[in-house]
């Protein structure tokens, strides 16, 4: 049959028409059978083509029944499509894993061709130029479609790994060519599929990884040199002008006085006036220092994608004015020395000190005061688990916005738990949970869509049933929680009775510091706590090291038992983690528009790391028209009204 | 079953004596101009009031006539105040809401009531 040349891609259920593929020559050592040929070829890159190629083999009457280890070597080729030859990601031999069973009985219509098995069944084709080996022979074109077979349980193939091994038959000592007619038919396949099959990578050959990997890499870095320095550059650049703009005043104060511009002393004379403004130049000084020191003088709450606007306006006005006052400085003053007063030049360190004075009311404006007043509200959706917060947000950009959402984030939000996803419930999942496969063999064609068609109403029933399992799944869930809760509450009161705090020589036990007493009582409570740690899956996230350090500071301090199980039992918020109290946290910021335009109605960000999604949707806050509604006095007056009596 | 008929149950069976009664109403004008017809007196209870807050001390949720206006219809046809009244024109009052009795008796021009009196048809 010329079977081999058609081999397609198809969908989960069937589709028709056929296309190619590049050749691909797997033979593998057949170890299980099972009563179809169901041959999935699934690439493992970082393409995610899956195609599944469904080759049912029909079985010439007079073949002879194969014996159970005969193995049997087969090779399919997929025909080329121009998208295959230019991406060249698909090389389906490392990259992919053919599971099929085979009958042992049909076997017996699998034909070994004898010309096969000279050929390298050990070579491994990569593009269309090795499809044209397959094709040398005009009897392999003609007669047997190899199929490559693998156990069904193989993991899929690394991408670097080459898996080739060899199904040869063996029927009789010649290596396996017995000479029966291989007989394949392929199922109608879809037309398209290889228009949908291209596989972009960056990879230029099988061994290399592409650029994008490597960006990926370069991306995890927390810590190292690199990351420190971007994350105090903004901050070391803004405090280096300001202390340049702060010392300055003084510099130009200074400077005639120590005699390194030659001034007349007559000129250097400081009266009355003078030594008010020298005071009164002090202690705004002091003030100005004190106003940054307390508003300033911090760690950076986040390193931003974006640079960050503000601030850097207000960096650029300091370092303007400084600049224009000491140009001023340098032409008036130094250029005229003749003329020149020791007042004039106090006067003009006075009026820089206003006009940093002056920038930083309009620093605390900018940056500390305008985003206070709410405008816009936020909702805050995490994604894998649907938990969600609204909160009221002033106006920010939208990598500041992200910053406070992440403040808000760390201490509103419950822990995730991905082992909680989905309910874990008692029972084994039963064979009728999993999706139906359907099989076809003896190949018989006729209906092929009535059976699917019966197959897809059984699984809609079943699913319909599955909307109540749910339902009483979670019921019994939260049933058991509740059990073992009120367990190991009763545990860990019995357990904290023992303990007792050593008052003034009582003397008859060894005394022992916290520590001991929480080695000594956790082993009555270690079951049951441990049973509901289990149960709630959060025995990953507490190590024995940390409960008995935990047990000990409840007990130094006198912690009653539920205070002491509450780390345990209340999930909320995400600090509660003790693993999430890591120095730095990296989060990616996904938007549409520009990080640092400000946030509007309807702009919509998302924050990742790892597998929690936080979506975030801004929404204006609706502008409250309220008008002022009077209740006249005289309508204060009430009536009782009976309505036991009518008159008939 | 004799039980006490100022004591009732509603939904029960009770056997005890009444007095029978023919209202006929008399057409009167009303405050907005129309025509109605008066029987001139109040009614009072139903089984959806509570009996326990009545001003006059009835003892259960029938029907009482609460007031009998001078010289009216009613006065005439000898209906008494605090009479319970247990039928009219065929229909049960020992277990009607109040709404339901006005109705009742709002309906027909004449009214054959039953009606218990304490003291005369029970001690």
């Amino acid at each position: 049959m010329e079977k081999e040349e058609e081999e397609q891609e198809e969908k989960e259920e069937g589709g028709d028409g056929s296309s190619c593929g590049p050749t691909v020559t797997l033979a593998e050592r057949l170890e299980g059978f099972c009563n179809l040929v169901l041959l999935r070829v699934t690439t493992g890159d970082n393409s995610d083509l899956k195609r599944q190629v469904n080759v049912k083999l029909q079985q010439p009457a007079n073949a002879p029944p194969l014996r159970r280890r005969d193995r049997v070597s087969m090779s399919f080729s997929v025909g080329p499509g121009p998208s295959y030859a230019t991406a060249g990601a698909w090389t389906p031999d490392q990259d992919s894993v053919v599971s099929g069973f085979t009958d042992a009985s049909l076997y017996a219509s699998l034909q070994r061709h004898p010309q096969y098995s000279q050929q390298s069944q050990y070579q491994y084709h990569q593009q269309q130029q090795q499809q044209q080996q397959q094709y040398q022979h005009p009897q392999a074109r003609q007669k047997a479609s190899f199929v490559s077979l693998r156990n069904v349980n193989a993991r899929p193939l690394h991408k670097r790994g080459r898996r080739v091994s060899e199904m040869t038959a063996g029927a009789g000592g010649d290596g396996g060519m017995g000479g029966e007619v291989i007989e394949v038919q392929i199922l109608p396949q879809d037309d398209n599929w290889g228009d949908n099959t291209t596989a972009i990578t960056g990879n230029t050959s099988v061994r290399s990884e592409s650029f994008q990997d490597v960006t990926i890499i370069g991306r995890d870095q927390e810590t190292g040199v690199t990351f420190t320095c971007q994350r105090y550059a903004g901050s070391a650049l803004c405090a280096l002008v300001a202390l340049f703009a702060f010392l300055s005043p003084i510099a130009m104060v200074l400077i005639p006085r120590l005699n390194v511009i030659q001034l007349k002393s007559e000129h250097l004379k400081c009266d009355s006036e003078c030594d008010g403004l020298l005071i009164s130049f002090s202690f705004k000084l002091l003030i100005l220092l004190l106003g940054s020191w307390a508003l300033f003088f911090r760690q950076p709450k986040a390193t931003m994608p974006r640079i960050f606007i503000f601030r850097a306006l207000v960096t650029m006005l300091i370092f303007v004015f400084t600049f224009s006052y000491w140009l001023f400085y340098v032409v008036r003053i130094l250029e005229n020395r003749d003329e020149v007063r020791y007042r004039s030049i106090v006067y003009f360190a006075v009026s820089l000190v206003d006009a940093l004075l002056f920038i930083q009311y309009l620093a605390v404006i900018l940056l500390e005061l305008r985003h206070l007043t709410p405008q816009y509200m936020v909702k805050v959706l995490r994604s894998p688990d649907g938990e969600s917060r609204w909160y009221n947000i002033g106006q920010l950009s939208v990598q500041r916005a992200a910053a406070w959402v992440l403040e808000k984030y760390y201490q509103d939000f419950s822990i995730y738990n991905p082992y909680l996803d989905r309910v874990p419930s008692k029972k084994k999942p039963h064979p009728s949970n999993s999706s139906f496969k359907y099989y076809d063999v003896d190949g018989n064609e006729e209906n092929p869509e009535s059976h699917t068609r019966a197959v897809l109403t059984a699984s809609a029933r079943r699913r319909d049933s599955a909307h109540n399992e749910r339902f009483y799944e979670e019921h019994e869930y939260e049933r058991r929680v509740r059990k073992r809760k009120a367990r190991l509450i009763t545990a860990a009161e019995e357990a904290f009775t023992h303990i007792k705090r050593m008052h003034d020589d009582q003397g008859q036990s060894t005394p022992m510091n916290p520590h001991e007493a929480a080695q000594s009582i956790f082993p009555s409570l270690a079951r049951a706590l441990q049973k509901y740690l289990r149960i709630t899956r959060q025995q990953p996230r507490h190590t024995m090291d940390s409960i008995l350090s935990h047990l000990a500071i409840c007990l130094a301090h006198d912690m009653s038992p539920r205070a002491f199980l509450e780390k345990y039992l209340v999930s909320s918020p995400v600090m509660q983690n003790d693993k999430e109290h890591r120095g730095v946290q990296s989060w990616g910021l996904v938007c549409d528009q520009l990080l640092s335009r400000p946030i509007n109605g309807g702009t919509i960000f998302q924050l990742r790391q790892a597998d929690v999604c936080l979506l975030c949707t801004v929404s204006h806050i609706p502008h409250f028209s309220i008008a002022e509604e009077i209740i006249h006095p005289k309508s204060n007056k009430f009536v009782l009204r009976l309505n036991s009596e009518t008159s008939v | 079953m004799t039980t006490a008929a100022f004591s009732h149950e509603p939904g029960t069976a009770m056997e005890c004596l009444s007095i029978p009664i023919t209202l006929e109403k008399e057409s009167g004008i009303d405050e907005n101009g129309r025509q109605v017809l008066r029987c001139g007196f109040r009614i009072g209870g139903g089984i959806d009031q509570d009996f326990m807050k009545s001003p006059q001390g009835y003892t259960d949720n029938g029907i009482y006539c609460t007031e009998v206006h001078e010289g009216s219809a009613a006065a005439r046809a000898g209906l008494r105040v605090h009479d319970k009244i247990l039928q009219c024109n065929g229909y049960d009052f020992t277990m009607v809401t109040h709404k339901k009795a006005v109705d009742y008796i709002r309906k027909h021009p004449v009214l054959n009531l039953l009606v218990a009196r304490r003291g005369v048809t029970h001690s």
